[in-house]
């Protein structure tokens, strides 16, 4: 009987355990991080950049073998890129992996402490140290520190049109007269001697005026070659170089005077090639030294030579994330292999700082023609708006010009003065 | 103990028929209250999920409208920082505040002209925005460019901004580095307004240039968080990860509350206190808090209403379960009852009972088995009872026979020798041969003697009779030798032979024949003793022979009220079937004025069980 009751109060008890209302709910589960992994990237190889195919062909292979890390890409051709870089850099909306040209933007990006120190990481694996090209590595090295891997060098040249060259049956210019004279003449011929805007890429030519006077000195330390460019510059606008509608053309509408064989010659750099090659250019088109202001070219020119966007930071914020770290690290060496810089250089002049000797790849015409300029160049120049700080270049120097054209000397002298002042 | 060894007394000490009752009914009540509460706790747990899913997903849809909301604002001021009149804007303020060129008042003059590019681009920003009351941007020293789209509350802001950014506000965003950060202004414990607000730094140096303030419009916020609730008791409050009340305008027990909930991070709760469901939800982007309140009492209408629908549902099942046990009790202990009486009508000395059999479950059965049982137990009654009359009789007459047997026989042999010396043989054989007869009669001997044994007995009585007789008695003996060393009760011819001589030859002057005849066939001994006497009239021989075909029972049921005739016939008739059964016995045939036959059957093998039966 006891027993009875005691199975009775038993049963009791735990029925009325069961059915009581819960009263409160399950506690929240701490989020469960995907292992997914998302990388933000920014370069200016965006839009319709030569770059932009075959970079993404190069995250689409990474994301394959990957697949548990997304790229995310924000990369912005044209100017719109240093906004964009500058501005997420500053609102904190940092890319986890970027690419930027060596220059007055990267000195500040590291000085704001940005930028990830990737000495010993790189440091770490000889053969993928050794795989870059070694002089490349001074251009990202500050304070002994690697901070960015150089894959893509640039070079800045005069590119002409063999075409329009043959049918008046003239040479290429060797001196910056040779270049007075063609282009008095062509103007004569109601062909646009130089294409060439007022926009910043229209600089090429002043910069490539610059290198000429200054030398890889002058550039770097920003003396008078910056004016006495200015007055080249005037010269040049004087006898009609340029077109008369320059002032409001756009940067692609100033490639396409070239392209379309309206315009003689052209200031670019290497990335310029693979729009020749699409426009089918290819072979109507040299690339030769810009013109010295020595009696001959044989005397030696000074090209301007650096790395161009294909150099590859890591941000600190994504380096302070141990999770996106080692994910970061191999997205670099995705970009910095060999088959990446082969990718790029697929039909373009794209001259990669890697050593592709593993790769068999087929070496164009104008990648070659860069080349022998490269090699035969007396002095190679860092782009002289890499050495002048960004905002000085963008909005006073670059903005200048249709005053320096339609005033002259005062307003050469004028900005010389900033210039000199805050350098 | 005690009290469940009292109550175990007082349960014994009830009939079974309410100890019955008394369980069904309470596993009835038990049943029907653990039905009822399962049901209701069922349903409640039923209804309260139901809620709580609702609640959810209704937070969820907001929680999604309120990360909509912050991604919107965070990608609008984003947008307005890629704008470069505002770099210019803060940079020229920089440099004139650093070079001092001009007067304060001058410089402040020369900003807000240059600052018109700004104003244009809030102006444009907040028109085609509706999340937005105001922008401001302000430098490092203080100078602000605001544009509110309530032209009114422009100063307002512009003080507010100005004091609070100084207060936490600025701290705040310069801790996000350049992310966006949302202030909350609070008054009185209470949100009053939402700021998102930016550190504008220099795109060429990242040095801080100063901030970037959206004020959120409060009634488009306010509207995500309550637009589609329609009903009265459901309210939804916005935490902040500080835990401020974004929307709130709750009494402060109820914040309490809500905060008490919160801390305990659980998605629900019920809290009686406050007679409130809370159910939560975050809000991902801004680590906020979404928090519904339910009234409990309209969340559980429905659950009291079944409560009481429980309860009126039980009472009556109650009633009719315990009418319907009571039936059941009645109906299963009546005829246990009907056996119990019988039983004790049984020990009271009642023998005729019967209990009425009216079902054929197994309570039937136990009826009827009741009454086999009893019956049986009657008749064994009645064997033993008989046994011991015939006992007592048979007794009693042994001793009425035994009246000093020595003296009659030495008397006896006193006569025989006197007749003997005075030469009257006749008389001294007489004496002898009756005797012999006597010493059979009253002798204690055995009951059971050989055949060859009694026709010697019937010898001597025979010789006796024909003394008298003389010539007026024949006899005539025809015996199967082979049948000597079988077995009879003794004496059991001499009365037959008495009464043929009595009843038959003596009533005829003439005399007659008696016939005694031993032979054996089919199993049996069959003796038959017949007389050529008057004979008896047939209804006489029907009545005798019904009368010696009566069973034991009937005999000795007859035996107080019989006459007593016959006498002889019926000892010998009744001796045989006690001693062999109710086959075997005395029939008697005759027809009137020529004969009577008396026709014994005896079993062959049957002394042997006659000796068993006795």
């Amino acid at each position: 009987m006891r027993r009875l009751f005691l199975f009775i109060s038993i049963m009791l008890l735990f029925l009325s355990g069961c059915y009581s209302l819960q009263t409160e709910g399950y506690e929240i589960e701490e989020d469960i991080e995907s292992s997914d992994i998302t990388l933000k990237f920014i370069n200016s190889w965006g839009g319709l950049d030569s770059n932009a195919e075959g970079l993404q062909k190069i995250f689409d292979d990474f994301m394959e073998e990957n697949p548990n890390i997304k790229i995310q890409n924000e990369s912005v051709g044209g100017s719109g890129f240093l906004t964009k870089i500058k501005t997420d850099f500053a609102t904190n909306n940092d890319p986890d992996v970027f690419g930027i040209w060596p220059g007055s933007d990267m000195n500040a990006l590291i000085n704001a402490g940005k930028v990830a120190d990737l000495t010993d990481v790189i440091n770490a694996d000889t053969e993928w140290k050794n795989s870059f090209g070694s002089e490349a590595w001074d251009y990202c090295t500050s304070d002994g520190k690697i901070y960015g891997l150089p894959v893509e060098i640039i070079y800045e040249a005069l590119f002409i049109n063999t075409e329009i060259f043959e049918m008046y049956d003239v040479e290429a210019p060797e001196t910056f007269e040779d270049l007075c004279i063609l282009s008095r003449m062509f103007a004569n011929k109601g062909i646009v001697p130089i294409a060439y805007n007022y926009e910043a890429e229209g600089t090429y030519l002043y910069q490539n005026i610059i290198a000429q006077l200054g030398g890889k000195e002058g550039v770097e330390n920003v003396d008078e070659c910056y004016r006495d460019a200015l007055y080249k510059m005037y010269i040049l606008y004087d006898i009609r170089a340029f077109s008369d509608e320059a002032y409001r053309l756009s940067n692609a509408q100033r490639n396409e005077l070239f392209l379309d064989g309206k315009a003689a010659m052209i200031v670019q750099g290497s990335w310029f090639t693979k729009d020749i090659y699409e426009a089918g250019m290819g072979n109507k088109v040299e690339i030769v030294p810009f013109p010295s202001f020595k009696e001959t070219q044989r005397d030696g020119y000074c090209a301007i030579y650096g790395l161009g966007c294909g150099t590859f930071f890591m941000s600190q914020k994504a380096w302070d994330d141990p999770e996106k770290r080692e994910a970061c690290i191999a997205l670099l060496r995705a970009l910095t292999s060999p088959e990446a810089s082969a990718t790029f250089s697929r039909g373009s002049g794209f001259i990669s700082n890697i050593d592709m000797s593993s790769i068999i790849r087929e070496e164009t015409r104008l990648y070659a023609m860069g080349q022998e300029l490269i090699k035969n160049a007396e002095c190679l120049a860092p782009p002289p708006d890499s050495i002048v700080e960004r905002n000085l270049w963008e909005d006073v120097i670059v903005k200048s010009f249709p005053e320096i054209y339609s005033i002259g000397e005062e307003a050469i002298e004028e900005l010389w003065g900033i210039i000199s002042e805050d350098n | 103990m005690r009290i469940i060894d009292k109550l175990k007394t007082l349960f014994l000490s009830k009939s079974l028929s309410k100890r019955l009752w008394l369980f069904i009914s309470i596993l009835l009540l038990v049943l029907i209250v653990l039905i009822s509460i399962f049901s209701y706790y069922s349903t409640a747990a039923a209804i309260q999920k139901g809620t709580i899913s609702f609640s959810q997903e209704i937070l969820e849809m907001k929680a999604q409208s309120i990360n909509d909301y912050l991604d919107h604002m965070n990608q609008y001021s984003l947008d307005v920082l890629y704008e470069p009149a505002i770099y210019d804007v803060l940079n020229s303020a920089k440099t004139m505040n650093k070079e001092e060129v001009f007067p304060e008042i001058a410089i402040k003059e020369i900003l807000q002209n240059q600052g018109i590019p700004v104003m244009d681009l809030f102006l444009k920003t907040i028109i085609a925005r509706k999340e937005i009351q105001a922008i401001a941007l302000l430098d490092n020293d203080g100078m602000i460019w605001v544009y509110d789209n309530d032209d009114a509350k422009k100063t307002e802001i512009q003080v507010l901004i100005n004091e609070e950014l100084f207060e936490g506000l600025g701290e705040k965003a310069q801790l996000a580095q350049g992310k966006q950060d949302i202030y909350i202004y609070v008054e009185d414990g209470l949100a009053t307004d939402l700021f998102f607000v930016r550190t504008v730094y220099s795109k060429n140096n990242y040095e801080q240039l100063g901030y970037l303030v959206f004020l959120a419009d409060k009634e488009y916020f306010n509207d995500i968080i309550s637009s589609n609730i329609t009903e009265n008791s459901f309210s939804v409050i916005l935490y902040s990860d500080e835990g401020i009340p974004i929307n709130a305008g709750e009494e402060a027990t109820l914040l309490n509350a809500i905060h008490g909930f919160l801390e305990k991070k659980i998605v629900w709760q019920v809290n009686n206190d406050q007679n409130m469901l809370f159910v939560r939800a975050d809000v991902k982007n801004a680590d906020w808090s979404l928090v519904s309140m339910q009234k409990l009492t309209i969340m559980f209408a429905d659950i009291i209403n079944f409560r009481k629908l429980l309860i009126v549902s039980g009472i009556i099942m109650c009633v009719i379960f315990s009418i319907l046990s009571g039936i059941f009790a009645w109906d299963t202990l009546k005829p246990i009852k009907d056996i119990t009486g019988a039983m004790e009508r049984v020990r009271s000395g009642e023998t005729d009972v019967d209990v009425a059999v009216k079902r054929k479950d197994e309570l039937g059965y136990m009826s009827s088995t009741f009454n086999t049982m009893i019956k049986e137990n009657q008749t064994l009654v009645k064997d033993i009872y008989r046994a011991e009359i015939t006992k007592k009789d048979a007794e009693l007459q042994a001793l009425q026979s035994q009246i000093n047997p020595h003296f009659l026989f030495n008397t006896l042999e006193t006569i025989s020798w006197t007749a003997r010396l005075q030469n009257v043989e006749e008389i001294s054989d007489m004496v002898e041969d009756m005797a012999e007869i006597m010493k059979a009669g009253i002798g204690k001997g055995e009951t059971l003697i050989e055949l060859k044994t009694e026709i010697e007995y019937i010898d001597r009585y025979l010789s006796i009779m024909k003394k008298r007789f003389a010539e007026r008695l024949k006899v005539i003996k025809k015996i199967d030798s082979g049948l000597y060393c079988y077995k009879i009760p003794k004496l059991l011819l001499q009365p037959l032979i008495e009464n043929a001589i009595y009843h038959g030859i003596d009533k005829k002057r003439a005399g007659g024949c008696v016939f005694v005849g031993v032979s054996a066939y089919d199993e049996k001994i069959e003796i038959i003793v017949c007389n050529s006497g008057g004979g008896m009239e047939s209804d006489e021989v029907d009545k005798i022979n019904a009368n010696l075909s009566r069973t034991s029972d009937e005999y000795f049921f007859d035996l107080k009220e019989n006459q007593k005739k016959y006498v002889g016939l019926e000892n010998v008739n009744r001796r045989i079937k006690l001693y062999f059964g109710e086959n075997y016995g005395v029939k008697i045939k005759s027809k009137e004025r020529y004969y009577t036959k008396v026709i014994v059957s005896l079993p062959v093998s049957g002394i042997i069980e006659g000796e068993k039966g006795v």
